[in-house]
């Protein structure tokens, strides 16, 4: 089970509201390398997992993309706060407001829905490994463009550290691997899935 | 009584305790100077505080920060809740009552 600390993994203190860039920093919520399709894919795949130390990187990685889902909110209501029915026009935020008002909604950057396709769950250990190596660097891929477009330093610090956590869990998600092979079949590492065809066995 | 019945009972009486506290908790979320709720969580938390340190000394890590030992890191080292040797916290009735005898 979960319990919930009162604080940031880090930091969010934006002064300045932009409803622009708002738009843009929800795919890390709900779109398809965000946050939150993070948690769902590391979580669930730990209850085929055979291997404890992988289970380990499952449940603890899985837990801190939670505390990214929360700084990503985080920064979605201080950049929304306080705005002018004029400045939701113009900044293109007013798709979103007539549907959500300011509200925190797990949207991709171009207004679709979260949805479980984001994620995979294959039950077999490579695959589900491997699925999630990309999936750090295509979160990784997208904390960069959104650098590229955002200038305020006040935002592009907690993305930073956000892009810095998603090359840490790489390197993990690449322990998690290593970890697998030494458990495979040296001559064929796919000569069986261990998640389905042998029993499992806590070492 | 053998060591599995033993971490099984004493986990069973702190999964209790932690969810009075949760149960207490979403309460006062609602009720925040409700002085009973406050004296009931206070000495629950107490008595969990007790017993999981005194599990986590024994038996295994509930969470992570009590992973350490000095040779290896345990909390890879014990099967995860859903697994088949997961001490079975309902294997044996809790030893008193949970909310007092009214």
């Amino acid at each position: 089970m979960w319990i919930y600390e009162k604080k940031l993994q880090y930091p969010v203190k934006i002064k300045n509201p932009n409803p622009r860039y708002a738009q843009i920093i929800i795919s890390q919520l709900g779109g398809p390398d965000g946050e939150l399709a993070a948690a769902t894919r590391y979580l669930n795949q730990r209850f085929s997992m055979p291997y404890q130390e992988v289970i380990g990187i499952l449940t603890d990685v899985g837990t801190e993309e939670l505390a990214h889902v929360e700084m990503i909110g985080a920064i979605l209501y201080q950049l929304t706060r306080n705005l002018t029915e004029e400045e939701i026009s113009r900044s293109g935020f007013d798709k979103y407001f007539v549907d959500h008002t300011t509200g925190v909604y797990p949207v991709a950057a171009a207004g679709v829905p979260f949805d479980a396709k984001y994620i995979g769950v294959k039950g077999d250990v490579f695959a589900d490994i491997s699925e999630d190596l990309a999936a750090e660097q295509k979160a990784r891929v997208t904390y960069d463009n959104l650098l590229r477009l955002i200038d305020d330093p006040d935002v592009r610090d907690p993305l930073r550290f956000l892009r810095a956590r998603e090359v840490v869990h790489y390197q993990r998600f690449g322990d998690a691997l290593r970890c697998a092979q030494d458990h495979a079949d040296c001559k064929n590492f796919y000569a069986y899935n261990p998640a389905f065809d042998t029993p499992k066995k806590a070492r | 009584m053998n060591s599995a019945n033993e971490q099984s009972r004493l986990l069973r009486r702190i999964n209790a305790l932690s969810f009075a506290l949760v149960e207490t908790n979403l309460y006062l979320d609602g009720h925040p100077t409700n002085r009973a709720a406050l004296d009931y969580y206070r000495s629950t938390y107490g008595e969990y505080q007790k017993l999981k340190e005194e599990y986590e000394s024994k038996y295994a890590p509930l969470t992570a920060t009590a992973g350490e030992s000095d040779t290896e890191w345990k909390w890879v080292r014990e099967p995860w809740p859903w697994e088949i040797g997961f001490p079975e916290a309902g294997a044996a009735a809790p030893t008193k009552p949970l909310y007092g005898d009214d």
